[in-house]
């Protein structure tokens, strides 16, 4: 059965000693948004729509390109069908291309990578219930 | 005798739960409500809680505790409310739910509160019914329920988590080893659910735009030895009540039972602990002076 699911992230970009500002990319499923910060802590909400099969689902937020001069990019609300996830957003890891390291409950990407959460075990807790 | 679903259908105007969650959840929305339909948790609730209660609940002015999406309350007015308030803390559905009143010029209204208002609440509105749905588990509901004896409502509409007067019913992942019948338990759970932790005890720390209530707003969780988040169990405290514990409060209390029916068996509900055990009851209550 397919599903079709809304995924919303608000993220904030911070460039700090770094001198490029970073783009990003949101995907579900076989569905993306894009975005390229064009200024120091800008926020930005980029919102996907994508039909899923139920069960295990993946949202991932990763840089567009791997340049290391770029600036962070914070994570800092996530909304499934329009609901605050809350706490669970923590529930996510991080993986940062040029070392390879995963690190859990980091919402903060302060080099090149792609940010994952799974949100097939909180699908029920939106909606009407 | 129709069923759940043919009710259902009578009643409740899928466009306007179409309306209520734009309101609610925004445009973000849209993809949740384009093919909805009522799971069998939420029929079972539907018509446990509002359908088979019409005589309390039609023609008369109704207060939903803890209303969250405000679906129930909504359910209420299609079966004959004359007035319904919903009380919920969350502004978020509050907003969304008077906004959507409003558009559609419904006789319904809703307040962002705590149930520790209740019992001026009932008071200003004129109520004559409250419906609390789930709330026994996350409020003191013994103090609420002696607010309702001392006030004017005719009438208790209470959907209870109450365990079985045996523990071979009970999964023990659930509670733990031991299960103290004939009182309340209390047990502690991971406050990891944005649903869960509406403690009016950290009322001040709910977010002022969505009412969400998280861990702490201002700082980050602990991250635990293995990089992941530590979900010890934190100030969340759900409160169990067994079945012999809830007949003895009413006993005590003098609230008449009309009609009481439990769970017949697990419904599968992704959200609901209680019911995906099968340890709901209903419970229609007068609240009968003298």
């Amino acid at each position: 059965m397919k599903i079709q699911t809304t995924v919303s992230l608000t993220v904030r970009t911070d460039l700090g000693h770094k001198t490029i500002l970073p783009g990003v990319r949101l995907r579900l499923g076989d569905q993306t948004s894009e975005h390229r910060f064009t200024e120091d802590n800008e926020h930005h909400k980029l919102t996907v729509t994508s039909e899923l099969d139920a069960g295990d689902r993946w949202v991932s937020l990763e840089y567009m390109d791997d340049h290391d001069q770029q600036g962070g990019v914070e994570v800092l609300s996530m909304f499934l069908q329009g609901d605050p996830i809350g706490m669970k957003m923590y529930q996510c890891e991080y993986t940062q291309w040029s070392t390879g390291e995963t690190k859990k409950s980091h919402t903060y990407m302060d080099k090149p990578g792609i940010w994952r959460i799974n949100v097939g075990t909180h699908g029920g807790s939106v909606g009407f219930v | 005798m129709y069923s759940d679903r043919e009710l259902w259908d009578s009643h409740i105007d899928t466009q306007h739960l179409r309306d209520m969650a734009l309101h609610i959840w925004g445009n973000d929305s849209g993809s949740l409500m384009k093919n909805f339909e009522p799971n069998d948790s939420l029929l079972m609730k539907y018509r446990n809680s509002i359908a088979d209660h019409e005589e309390a609940i039609r023609g008369k002015r109704v207060l939903d505790l803890g209303c969250n999406h405000g679906l129930y309350s909504y359910a209420a007015m299609r079966h004959g409310a004359s007035h319904v308030v919903g009380v919920e803390p969350r502004g978020m559905f509050v907003d969304g739910l008077n906004s959507f009143t409003r558009e559609h010029k419904l006789p319904m209204e809703f307040h962002k509160a705590y149930d520790t208002e209740l019992h001026s609440l009932v008071r200003e509105h004129r109520i004559e019914t409250v419906i609390m749905m789930g709330m026994d588990t996350f409020i003191p509901w013994e103090d609420r329920m002696l607010d309702i004896r001392r006030s004017d409502v005719e009438w208790v509409i209470l959907q209870m988590t109450s365990l079985p007067d045996s523990a071979v019913q009970v999964n023990n992942s659930m509670i733990g080893d031991q299960i103290p019948f004939g009182f309340t338990l209390h047990v502690e759970t991971h406050n990891v659910n944005t649903r869960a932790p509406i403690n009016p005890l950290h009322k001040d720390k709910a977010d002022p735009h969505t009412g969400f209530q998280h861990l702490d707003p201002d700082s980050r969780p602990i991250v635990g030895a293995d990089g992941g988040l530590d979900l010890r169990p934190s100030v969340c405290v759900k409160s169990l009540r067994s079945r012999k514990y809830i007949r003895k409060f009413l006993e005590h209390t003098g609230f008449v039972v009309e009609k009481t029916k439990a769970q017949s068996g697990p419904t599968p509900d992704p959200v609901s602990t209680a019911a995906s055990h099968g340890l709901y009851q209903w419970f229609m209550l007068r609240n009968k002076k003298g």
